[in-house]
């Protein structure tokens, strides 16, 4: 069986290159990078299967929050829109942008990877996405979400 | 009305009689019109009453002595003589009367004084109906002679020692006045004396010594009298009837002017026409009347302004004028505006050379005690170089604190005047005038009205040094609040921060987890030292920056290159949730202080992101204009809308609910303190720009 594949997304390079060597480092993954969310949707577009009826070859992505032209959470909703939901998304970020969190729900993303992040913690991810456990993960992340826009309201 | 009297006698007397009669007119007239005014014009005032009588009674015998040259008879001559030195001898009571009083009421002559005066007077009155003073009138071919009788030296002794009694006691009084006071004296005495000595020689002295061929003129020297009184009155304010003379002056004048013009119509007619009346001299004589109806009161006016300005220089705008800059000083509260008011008021107003306001010399710092007045210069509203200072032990401060009152140099042409500004005993401020343009005196008028000026100005400089106090306090608040306020922006920088320090530390931690598995991969490990101490720099960088921001300190003067405060601020600024544009030029170096300027753009960075948050782009250019160097920062956000556009640079004013609102007030205090200047263009839902100009 083919190696399950990666995409890390980031417009830091060093970043991107890190995650990805860190990933590869394990050798259970395939990782390509993309430095820009333009460089992403190609590789997307790239690795789709029989015209993308057979899904993508890309399982997971690992998607930096905060980008210039068009950040993470744009990128989410493009991908969600044009890639549908079969994509794993988990969304790396430096930044805790509330609001951004709070509109992130509508995207089903994986989890959330702080950075800077355990080599473990990211693999872990991976290894539990890809053993079947992404419907879990993507319902732990929502209840997440409601808890913390409930929250918000109780604030407001 | 008046001038028509002067005009009709004049024509009448050049029509019907000799060209010498026209001055003994002008001088019958003269003293009879300036009595009647001075009487009128306050007739309870000693003063004016007794000025009233001499001149009356001068009219009177002069028109007496005018009878005695006319006369047909020398029996008729004589008849007039006789009224005339009657008329004559009553004049030294009222002379001498206001020569007492005169220039203020403080010594009354006695009523007994008055009453043996006045049997004195009657008495010579009587004497001269008899032959013991004029004898007899002979008709020589140039005139009336008379000789005198055996009691004329007794009466020329008696006038004579009434003068010379009169005379020494206003010379007596010229030594216990002062200032306007004197000058009137000055001007009454040369008056009467002008006035006085010829026909006292004339009708008493040659007289006596068998001359009496030049009586007839004598009087008309009084004319004399009358014009130094009148100007007197005008330029000293003798009496207060200055109006009416400098109305009666502008009337002369209308009318000679008018009338030459007419008289110019006339000849021209006369000598290319006709000689006779027809009808086109009536049709210009009826238009000339009409058209001098319509203009004459207007050419009247414009010579009254003209002469009062040149006579009484503006006397009634000019006080109006001080009064209304004592009211305009009253309304200002800054220091330089207070300044400009009342050296513009010296040097255009009371028209003062070399004016100077003097203030203690730490005006601005109410802490700071100070130990001598210097000159304020109203431009700077600071301190003159000018080296000139009175020091606050000077006998003149401790004068002016103890007298309350101004001081004056009469000699002194460039501190002519000082007047003291005073608020209860404290000495806030002297004025030192210069001479007046016009090279008079000061008159009591315009030293009481530079009083009120100056009492005004105490009391509004007294309040400006708590407001310059107050602005100086708020100065350091604003200070304070900047540093507050930057540590409030902390907040938000280090959400921005936290992104640029997390991303290294992402790199620093992936990369040394995976180094154990590469220990012996010398190339790896070579390039991991690069990478993890690149990123380690960066984010020493990133605190570094955070920390001087964070930090009051002075501020530094250094050259300051615009693209890199723009470039370092950018990294201390979440830039990248919007699109960025940088277009920089090179642009000159500015003096200034690097970390304030950078300052200047976290805020407008901040501000463009914040207006942006559905993102946008923000274009950062920089450019020379005219020799400036410009940095614009422009947003594609909501732009600022129009009724809050005056506000955004008011501290604490902001937009947004989570916003200090210090943000563009402590841009625009830097850019200020830099010299530079800040405009924004902002169009609601387009966005906004910000050009600064350094």
């Amino acid at each position: 069986m083919a190696k399950h594949m990666v995409m890390v997304v980031d417009d830091e390079v060093d970043v991107a290159n890190s995650i990805a060597n860190t990933i590869k480092d394990t050798d259970r993954y395939d990782v390509i990078t993309a430095y820009s969310a333009k460089e992403a949707l190609e590789h997307l577009k790239k690795n789709k299967v029989m015209m993308g009826l057979g899904g993508n070859r890309i399982g997971l992505i690992l998607l930096d929050i905060k980008m210039p032209e068009m950040d993470g959470l744009q990128l989410l909703t493009k991908i969600r829109h044009d890639f549908g939901e079969d994509i794993g998304i988990s969304m790396l970020t430096a930044w805790e942008d509330e609001e951004k969190w709070d509109r992130a729900t509508s995207g089903f993303v994986v989890n959330y990877i702080k950075k800077p992040f355990k080599s473990e913690e990211l693999i872990t991810t991976l290894d539990d996405f890809f053993s079947g456990e992404e419907g879990q993960m993507v319902l732990k992340t929502f209840e997440k979400h409601i808890s913390k826009r409930e929250e918000f309201n109780q604030k407001d | 009305m008046l001038l028509t009297i002067v005009l009709a006698g004049t024509a009448f007397i050049l029509l019907t009689q000799d060209v010498k009669y026209v001055f003994p007119f002008y001088a019958i007239f003269g003293n009879l019109s300036l009595g009647m005014f001075v009487l009128l014009k306050d007739w309870k005032n000693k003063i004016n009453l007794s000025y009233a009588a001499t001149a009356l009674l001068t009219a009177l015998w002069a028109m007496l002595i005018l009878f005695y040259g006319l006369a047909n008879t020398p029996a008729e001559a004589l008849l007039w003589s006789k009224i005339a030195a009657g008329v004559y001898a009553y004049i030294p009571i009222p002379f001498i009367y206001f020569f007492s009083v005169f220039p203020k009421e403080d010594v009354v002559p006695k009523r007994y004084q008055m009453i043996a005066w006045f049997c004195v007077a009657t008495f010579f009155a009587l004497i001269s109906f008899t032959d013991l003073i004029i004898k007899d009138i002979l008709r020589l071919k140039e005139g009336f002679v008379f000789i005198p009788g055996p009691a004329f030296a007794l009466f020329v002794v008696y006038f004579l020692g009434f003068l010379v009694f009169a005379f020494s006691r206003l010379i007596e009084r010229y030594y216990a006045y002062r200032g306007l006071n004197r000058r009137q004296i000055v001007y009454v005495l040369l008056g009467f004396f002008l006035g006085f000595i010829f026909p006292v020689i004339t009708n008493l002295v040659l007289p006596l010594f068998g001359y009496s061929l030049l009586a007839g003129v004598g009087p008309f020297s009084t004319v004399i009298t009358v014009g130094f009184i009148s100007y007197a009155i005008t330029k000293s304010r003798l009496m207060d009837i200055s109006v009416i003379i400098s109305r009666t002056v502008a009337e002369v004048i209308a009318v000679l002017f008018l009338g030459l013009i007419y008289l110019g119509l006339v000849w021209l007619h006369w000598t290319y026409i006709s000689t006779s009346i027809t009808f086109t001299f009536i049709a210009i004589t009826v238009l000339y009347g009409i058209l001098v109806g319509q203009i004459h009161q207007r050419i009247r006016l414009f010579i009254q302004t003209t002469s009062d300005k040149l006579f009484l220089h503006g006397k009634y705008d000019y006080y109006k004028e001080l009064s209304e800059a004592s009211m305009k000083v009253g309304e200002k509260l800054s220091l330089a505006s207070i300044l400009q008011i009342l050296y513009r008021t010296f040097h255009d107003v009371v028209e003062i050379s070399n004016p100077r306001i003097f203030l203690p010399e730490n005006f601005s710092r109410a802490e700071a005690t100070s130990k001598r007045y210097v000159v304020f210069d109203e431009e700077t509203a600071s301190a003159k170089q000018s080296g000139e200072e009175i020091r606050i032990d000077d006998q003149l401060v401790k004068q002016l604190i103890l007298t309350r009152a101004p001081v004056l140099f009469p000699h002194d042409p460039k501190r002519e005047l000082v007047v003291p500004c005073l608020l209860e005993d404290r000495l806030i401020a002297i004025f030192v005038l210069g001479r007046k343009l016009s090279e008079d005196h000061y008159t009591d008028d315009d030293i009481q009205l530079l009083m009120v000026l100056a009492s005004q100005a105490a009391i509004t400089l007294d309040h400006t040094r708590s407001y310059e106090k107050i602005r100086a306090e708020l100065e350091v608040a604003e200070r304070q609040l900047s540093r507050s306020q930057r540590l409030a922006s902390l907040g938000t920088l280090t959400a921005g921060v936290t992104h640029e320090i997390r991303n290294p530390l992402t790199v620093i931690r992936s990369e040394t987890d995976r180094l154990p598995s590469r220990e012996r991969d010398l190339a790896y490990l070579k390039n991991h030292r690069d990478l993890v101490l690149r990123h380690v720099d960066r984010i020493a960088a990133i605190i570094q920056r955070m920390l001087r921001m964070a930090k009051e300190k002075p501020r530094q003067e250094e050259e300051v290159d615009l693209n890199e405060a723009i470039i370092s601020s950018l990294q201390l600024v979440a830039i990248s949730a919007v699109n960025l544009k940088k277009d920089l030029e090179l642009v000159p170096l500015i003096k200034g202080d690097k970390i304030e300027l950078e300052e200047i753009f976290v805020n407008l960075f901040q501000n463009a992101i914040q207006a942006m948050p559905e993102g946008g782009t923000l274009t950062i250019r920089t450019y020379i204009d005219e020799g400036r160097a410009v940095a614009e920062v422009t947003d594609t956000g909501n732009g600022i809308p129009p009724q809050i556009m005056e506000k955004i640079f008011d501290p604490f004013f902001s937009s947004r609910h989570e916003g200090v609102g210090l943000g563009l007030s402590i841009a625009y205090r830097i850019i200020r303190e830099h010299g530079g200047d800040i405009r924004v263009k902002s169009e609601e839902g387009k966005g906004t720009t910000f050009k600064i100009l350094f």
